[in-house]
């Protein structure tokens, strides 16, 4: 390998190397320059291959490498249509089939969740004290004036100011429920017992000062939605925590990786049922609807979320 | 900063398999609080142009909720909807000319960039990207938990002209070419390290070049019979006649350089 076979191979080449250099600068621009950057991409993965084999010198190599690269990015990275219907598709049909393929890490998230929810309510109602050692008084006292009002309707502004901080705070922790998960699924499993532990509390301990009623009325709407979005974030992340732990002979970022279809559809599914749940939570539950009304409502939407869980893209549906 | 020298490769359909510089952790921090800083400016942007609903009577509430639906979007999104605009690409790595690929070299696609980015908040616990860094440490892509979940790694795309010749500082001077052997066979592999060695050599420490020198030179010395007052420039002088790049600069015709007459760009 001297100077001279370096410059020979360079010379013939370098005038197609800086066309393709300068469409790549620039973005190549209508039909004739697209498929110019395409020649000249193959042409240059030739020369690549041609180089390595001639055994020219490592400068020359790497400038084909990050040339040829870059046309490839740039050549294959062409947006891909129709991500919205996929999208919606992928939520409405594809997420409730893989739930139910998951069904072992659905039933375990539903578990953590609504056993402490459980003792939670009856050890509020049961015993006053039990509720002070999960609600500090003062939200104690929110709580109470919160849901004390005979009237709950705050009207459009309140409604919409609300509905904004229901998807904030309640996706975000939904999120955060599942992205923990990566702790070998611990962070999960604290995000649903934790959750459990204090909605439960809560509706106890209104239940135990006579305030039931508000709570039952304004919760009914969106708690289908809600709390089933918290149990599934908890799946997604349990499902997580498990194919880092128990990777079935595969390498961890291999077994993480056969997991992921799975957890984006699981994720997509969370994020559609919060998002209805902070619609409703927001336009409705504090609307000014009688009771008995948002009772049936409420039973309804109990009915469309276990439904479409149970039913939702099998074959023949939709 | 050794890490950023490590390459990933990516085999084509075209048949063909180049490499790819990976990002280490120094590039994509630096990335990140461009980022950062941008999803900052975003929020801000919002508040004040909701701020008019603000004073609307009736209306405070909504400005409100608008407010905490951005600070959601930007939040966890922000990373999703850029690198799916631009195609591997947030402003942070645009700037730094990073990208997010899949680990066959293949683009990403929504759900990757949809898990990576949603999986930042577990790269970040317990503070400041620790598992992240971790991850990245022990994973020979250099990939965080977000990329090994979904399959991808973040390469550099370098713009230099990486054909530019080898630099020799100071300039082969008469008298050592004089004392140069007339015939230096240096094998394939020997003139690649040594080449490799001189393009890292103005990115180099005086004391660290010499380090490194030591490795090959005694033994190159021995071999060829060249002396001189230290191991690099045993390094560089054998490489030089060996190559025949000790001739005075004489001004030879350069070949030309492909990558120089780049049109002005007008990235934004």
């Amino acid at each position: 390998m001297n100077v001279a076979d370096r410059d020979a191979f360079i010379a013939p080449r370098s005038e197609r190397w800086a066309r393709l250099e300068r469409l790549l600068v620039s973005g190549p621009d209508g039909a004739a320059e697209w498929a110019e950057l395409a020649a000249a991409y193959r042409s240059v993965c030739a020369d690549l291959a041609r180089a390595r084999s001639s055994r020219l010198p490592s400068d020359v190599i790497a400038f084909l490498d990050e040339l040829a690269g870059r046309a490839h990015n740039r050549l294959y990275s062409v947006r891909p249509a129709g991500l919205g219907l996929s999208l919606l598709r992928d939520s409405i049909e594809a997420f409730p089939r893989e739930l139910r393929a998951q069904w072992r890490f659905f039933l375990l998230s539903t578990v953590l969740f609504y056993l402490p929810f459980a003792v939670g309510t009856l050890g509020a109602l049961s015993d006053p004290s039990f509720a002070a050692l999960v609600l500090p008084e003062a939200q104690q006292a929110m709580l109470e004036e919160m849901y004390a009002q005979e009237d709950l309707v705050r009207g459009l502004s309140g409604d919409a100011s609300m509905a904004g901080f229901y998807v904030f705070n309640n996706v975000g922790i939904a999120f955060r429920c599942f992205t923990t998960g990566a702790l070998a699924g611990l962070g999960s499993v604290f995000f649903l017992v934790y959750n459990g532990l204090m909605i439960g509390t809560i509706g106890g301990y209104l239940g135990s000062v006579g305030l039931g009623g508000n709570l039952l009325e304004f919760t009914s709407g969106h708690s289908a939605w809600e709390l089933t979005g918290i149990c599934v974030s908890g799946a997604a992340g349990l499902r997580l925590g498990w194919a880092l732990v128990v990777t079935g002979g595969r390498t961890r970022a291999g077994s993480l990786r056969l997991a992921a279809p799975s957890l984006y559809r699981l994720v997509l599914g969370t994020t559609l049922l919060l998002l209805v749940a902070a619609a409703v939570e927001g336009f409705w539950s504090a609307g000014p609807a009688p009771r008995g009304l948002k009772y049936a409502f409420g039973v309804v939407q109990w009915g469309i979320v276990l439904s479409w869980l149970a039913l939702g893209g099998r074959r023949g549906s939709l | 900063m050794e890490l950023l020298d490590t390459t990933a490769t990516i085999e084509t359909p075209e048949r063909v398999s180049f490499r790819y510089r990976l990002a280490g952790p120094g590039q994509r921090s630096v990335a990140w609080i461009i980022d950062l800083a941008f999803q900052i400016l975003v929020i801000a942007l919002v508040v004040v142009l909701l701020l008019p609903l603000g004073l609307a009577a009736g209306l405070e509430g909504v400005g409100a909720g608008l407010q905490y639906l951005a600070m959601f979007v930007v939040q966890w999104f922000y990373g999703v909807v850029f690198e799916t605009l631009l195609a591997g690409r947030t402003p942070g790595k645009l700037l730094l000319d990073l990208r997010v690929v899949r680990v066959d070299g293949s683009p990403g696609r929504f759900p990757d960039y949809l898990l990576r980015n949603l999986m930042r908040f577990a790269d970040f616990l317990p503070v400041a990207f620790g598992i992240g860094v971790l991850t990245m440490a022990m994973d020979p892509r250099l990939r965080r938990l977000g990329d090994l979940v979904a399959g991808t790694v973040v390469v550099a795309e370098d713009k230099a002209n990486m054909l530019g010749d080898v630099v020799l500082e100071p300039p082969v001077s008469e008298a050592e070419r004089r004392a140069l052997p007339p015939r230096i066979e240096l094998s394939h592999d020997d003139l690649q390290v040594i080449e490799a060695f001189l393009r890292r050599r103005p990115k180099l420490s005086d004391d660290r070049a010499e380090e490194l020198a030591r490795l090959l030179g005694p033994a190159l010395s021995e071999r060829t019979g060249v002396e001189a007052p230290s191991w690099e420039r045993v390094l560089t002088l054998a490489w030089a006649r060996a190559t025949g790049r000790d001739r005075p600069v004489e001004a030879p015709a350069p070949p030309p350089a492909p990558a120089e007459p780049a049109p002005p760009e007008s990235r934004s």
